[in-house]
């Protein structure tokens, strides 16, 4: 991917802790090319979302980043004056929560803030940008922009409160929205409107999403390219319908058997044990412990992140049999 | 789909069809209203009604799923069938007893066949009680051991049989990950040996690949024991994964119910077929069927009259679906599929 919009080259962001530093985010690469969604995709501690606060330097201590590169449109976003960054913030890249009430602020109306969002980054009136946020509002599908505009965000449902927040983000039409788990809060028929709104939003605006979830029936809907992490390190890299169809590594296996399908089956294929510690990591690949194709090296030897095909790569000394 | 290919895979088992034993809990119009601030001298009082009228049954050893979204009353309709909430109106009867109104005294006996499984293992467990404590309350309540060596030696039985180590007895809810939380939560439950069990959102807060281990632990102790479950959740690929028979609920009210296989292959009612369709599936060829659902639920304070999913339905038939009340019938007769709507789907 030599178009690629945003580059980020050997992430590496880590947390101070009492039994000493802890890194999250390991060592950690992919591309986002223009206009496409890139799905970040693993469980709870893998480091996607703190993959996701890193690209925005959003890491607040104990936590900091510790090395690599976060290029964004030919710039290092990580070589930047703090000065800098706010201006990339909204402007370039914007990101977008689980829970809206965390970035919404209770005691301001939906109007007041995106305003603000707006006012922040560009020198308009009041009035222009108030127009701007009806516009805004009535982009990202919320009923009744003339009176939503005055409500507070505990007026409105959880849905309308993600459309709130969408609308806050594209204020200034960043070309990188990052989403961390945008619909995990969500029923399933909203979440459906939510995936429908941001794709529909994505063409429109040819804006690159990255994408951070847990829920894989929402990246094969949405994303073109995933990248799996797991205990800090990006495991599997490829596109959507290579990975889904033949995957090349056997925790990405593990997370695709473990999905409930349809018919008559009643146990699932579980991957057996939990996530290691990261403060006492295993020797070896990180996923050892758990995998069922382990061999010797394994544990003695982590494998890189190695080309498998075209634009795939698999961190495992077995990755041409996983898919056999 | 239907056809279950036998041999596809050792550990699979197949659903059996749906088991014909007696009925260990039913509810008969069973209604929660719970009450918002009252008007003046009681006028006007308005109430959420979070369950409206509704009749289920659960056989031995079977499994009914529960689904629906946010709001709908499922997780109150499992504390009512247990009796942890009082109902408004209806009867709630286990194992042919009625126990609607039975104070928790005379309920007590009646406890030890009943018990519940939470989605949060983090708030459900006593943080400044060990593992021993938690399960062995269970058993001293209730009087299961005579000896203080028989209590023991359950309690290490009850944690192998959940898949835990013996040296998780003398540690602190804290010191497990949420799954090995989920499965002390189990072996509490299993403490007083029930014949029924609500599990609520039993693994909506656990990492995917732990899901799986817990769901398959309860479908082990399902075929070994013979519990029955009521299984609340919002995951509809879960439920039918789970599930004998599958119960679908919108605004207090059961909307549709039947085997699980005839429910998810044939939706009759409009708002489950929106709701299956609105699931993401894992598979990136799957191109959606466009069947979004318009606005949102609506508050269960004043639902709106008639069929309570009138206003957001495709189906909907005017002069009828928002005037009159839809019956609960079997669509055909001798299914088991019920279904609360005038116009059905095809």
């Amino acid at each position: 991917m030599d178009d690629a919009l945003l580059r980020v080259r050997g992430l590496v962001t880590t947390f101070r802790t009492d039994r000493g530093p802890l890194r999250a985010v390991d060592d950690v690469s992919f591309d986002v090319p223009p206009a496409a969604t890139v799905a970040v995709v693993g469980e709870s501690g893998c480091g996607k979302s703190v993959t996701a606060l890193s690209i925005l330097r959003l890491v607040s201590p104990p936590g900091r980043i510790e090395s690599g590169v976060i290029e964004l449109a030919g710039r290092d976003l990580l070589q930047l004056s703090e000065r800098a960054m706010r201006e990339v913030r909204g402007n370039l890249v914007s990101m977008i929560f689980q829970e809206p009430m965390t970035s919404l602020n209770p005691v301001y109306t939906i109007g007041w803030q995106i305003i603000e969002a707006v006012r922040l980054h560009r020198r308009v009136s009041r009035r222009a940008a108030r127009d701007r946020s009806l516009e805004l509002l009535r982009l990202v599908g919320l009923p009744e922009p003339d009176t939503t505009i005055d409500l507070f965000p505990h007026q409105l449902s959880g849905g309308q409160r993600q459309r709130a927040m969408i609308a806050m983000a594209l204020a200034c039409e960043p070309k990188v929205l990052i989403a961390d788990e945008p619909t995990t809060a969500l029923d399933v028929t909203v979440q459906a409107q939510i995936l429908d709104l941001l794709t529909d939003l994505q063409a429109r605006l040819s804006m690159s999403i990255v994408l951070i979830t847990h829920d894989l029936a929402v990246v094969a809907q949405t994303a073109r390219h995933v990248v799996v992490m797991y205990a800090g390190r990006v495991v599997e890299s490829a596109p959507v319908t290579e990975i889904f169809a033949a995957p090349a590594h056997p925790y990405t296996r593990g997370l695709l058997e473990s999905i409930p399908g349809p018919g008559p089956a009643r146990r699932l294929r579980a991957i057996e044990g939990i996530v290691p510690d990261l403060r006492s990591l295993p020797g070896g690949c990180r996923f050892t412990d758990r995998c069922p194709m382990r061999v010797e090296k394994c544990s003695a030897e982590e494998p890189a992140l190695a080309p498998v095909a075209p634009n795939r790569t698999s961190r495992c000394w077995r990755a041409t049999e996983v898919s056999p | 789909m239907t056809s279950v290919s036998a041999g596809a895979s050792g550990e699979t088992t197949e659903v059996e069809p749906t088991p014909r034993g007696r009925t260990i809990v039913a509810t008969q119009g069973v209604s929660k209203y719970f009450p918002l601030r009252s008007g003046w001298f009681g006028k006007g009082e308005r109430f959420v009604r979070a369950v409206d009228g509704v009749s289920i049954r659960v056989r031995q050893g079977e499994t009914m799923g529960l689904v629906g979204e946010s709001g709908c009353g499922k997780s109150t309709l499992g504390r009512l069938v247990l009796r942890l909430v009082e109902p408004t109106f209806g009867r709630v009867v286990f194992d042919g007893q009625d126990i609607t109104s039975r104070s928790q005294r005379d309920l007590r006996p009646l406890r030890r066949r009943m018990q519940i499984i939470f989605q949060d293992p983090y708030s459900s467990l006593n943080p400044r009680m060990t593992v021993r404590e938690i399960v062995g309350e269970a058993i001293r309540i209730h009087k299961l051991a005579k000896t203080r060596a028989d209590e023991q030696a359950r309690i290490a039985e009850l944690l192998d049989r959940v898949g835990l180590r013996a040296d998780a007895m003398d540690r602190y809810p804290h010191e497990f990950s949420g799954g090995q939380r989920q499965r002390v939560g189990i072996a509490r439950a299993l403490a007083v040996e029930p014949e029924f069990i609500v599990c609520d959102e039993p693994v909506s807060a656990l990492d995917v690949s732990i899901q799986a281990q817990i769901v398959n632990l309860l479908v082990e102790l399902q075929e070994s024991l013979g519990i029955a479950y009521l299984f609340v959740s919002h995951d509809l690929k879960l439920v039918e994964h789970v599930s004998h028979r599958v119960a679908v609920m919108y605004l207090g009210k059961i909307v549709e119910q039947a085997p699980a296989a005839s429910l998810y292959e044939r939706p009759l009612h409009p708002y489950t077929r929106a709701l299956l369709s609105s699931a993401p599936q894992p598979d990136p060829q799957h191109k959606r069927v466009r069947l979004v659902l318009k606005g949102e639920v609506p508050s269960p304070v004043d639902p709106p009259p008639g069929c309570p999913f009138h206003p957001r339905c495709t189906r909907f038939v005017p002069g009828t679906c928002n005037v009159a009340t839809p019956a609960f019938d079997e669509l055909p007769r001798g299914s088991g599929h019920k279904v609360a709507c005038f116009n059905p789907v095809p």
